[in-house]
């Protein structure tokens, strides 16, 4: 009986594993999403200063969750994310509001890759 | 270079541990489901080690719940002998009173030069010797002989023996050595009294055994 208890553990600690995993790739993909859109409001708006805030928001979020996602999620798509906020930021610095633009689209559109790459769907599992 | 070793130590421990709750087997005493259960732990095991991208939680977790099921399945197995016959089988009766049971073979895709193959193992080269023959649900066969086949034993010719136990190893590799099965518990002062007996030190044994009645075996370390 000693080894069903095991079992009852391993089986336990991989649901709360899978469950961190999921409300962690939400709560990143919602804070990234949130704040590239905050950004390209601001752009909208020809506000640069309050873009660049936003874009480094990005960073700063992306900073803080890359090395709990790095434990689950694949890091050749991690390592393309990253490249595209460093292009970002290089934006930011250049104060190219365009180049900005384009760039939080394409964070935003990885971001949701990874997240719906990781949701628990029919494609996905198949 | 030092990120895959540090995962291969991290993924050996696991895989030794997974391997040690799943149970004792041989290889080759495996039902089918346990057999494909080992190759998958180990290709598993594999992946993070081919690719330093992937996570090792992507390896271990999907380890600990392939070990999780194979321990649910196995106490399912105990408590429900119909569940036990859906996964693992039930043994065959290929031979039943020396006759082989040839549409039974051919259900089980086993020709004949299976049977012999598997017959021989058991160092039995004559069929005309087999009262029974039994194929388990791990493959391997199990033989009744006929009894006028059989070695004579003291029973058959009515000489009564007294019963051995089983020797139980108490000084291993100059170690003694007080709980060898577990449960069959020998203090150190009697190891030391019957190392002493047999005029020698523990420290130059390779392997001293003890049954119940006291008989002793010993195997001296050589010198190198």
């Amino acid at each position: 009986m000693k080894r069903i208890w095991i079992a009852a553990i391993f089986l336990i600690a991989v649901a709360a594993l899978c469950t961190y995993d999921q409300l962690v790739i939400k709560d990143t993909f919602e804070a990234i999403s949130f704040s590239a859109e905050q950004a390209q409001n601001a752009i909208d708006n020809n506000d640069l200063e309050s873009a660049a805030k936003h874009c480094v928001s990005i960073s700063n979020e992306w900073n803080k969750r890359y090395k709990m996602l790095a434990i689950i999620i694949e890091h050749g798509s991690l390592n393309d994310l990253s490249v595209c906020i460093s292009g970002l930021l290089h934006s930011v610095d250049e104060k190219d509001e365009e180049a900005m633009s384009e760039s939080l689209k394409e964070c935003k559109t990885m971001a949701q890759m990874i997240y719906e790459n990781q949701l628990p769907t029919l494609e996905n599992i198949f | 270079m030092t990120v895959t070793i540090i995962r291969a130590i991290i993924i050996y421990i696991f895989v030794i541990a997974a391997v040690r709750i799943m149970g004792k087997r041989q290889i080759g005493e495996l039902n089918p489901h346990e057999l494909v259960i080992t190759i998958i732990v180990s290709q598993t095991a594999s992946i993070p080690l081919e690719e330093n991208s992937m996570p090792l939680a992507n390896s271990i977790a999907p380890l600990l719940v392939f070990v999780s099921l194979e321990i649910i399945m196995s106490v399912v197995s105990m408590k429900s002998l119909t569940f036990r016959n859906i996964l693992q089988g039930r043994p065959i009766m290929i031979i039943k009173d020396g006759k082989i049971n040839q549409s039974l073979l051919r259900k089980l895709r086993f020709t004949v030069d299976d049977l012999v193959d598997s017959l021989r193992q058991k160092d039995i080269f004559d069929l005309n010797e087999i009262q029974d023959a039994v194929i388990e649900t791990n493959g391997s066969v199990s033989v009744l002989k006929k009894s006028e086949k059989n070695a004579l034993t003291p029973s058959d010719i009515g000489i009564s023996t007294d019963e051995k136990s089983t020797p139980v190893a108490v000084v291993i590799d100059g170690k003694s050595v007080s709980e060898y099965f577990g449960s069959e518990k020998i203090s150190d002062s009697e190891i030391e009294l019957l190392v002493k007996s047999n005029n020698t030190e523990i420290g130059k044994i390779m392997l001293l055994t003890v049954d119940s009645a006291g008989n002793t075996f010993l195997v001296p370390k050589q010198s190198k």
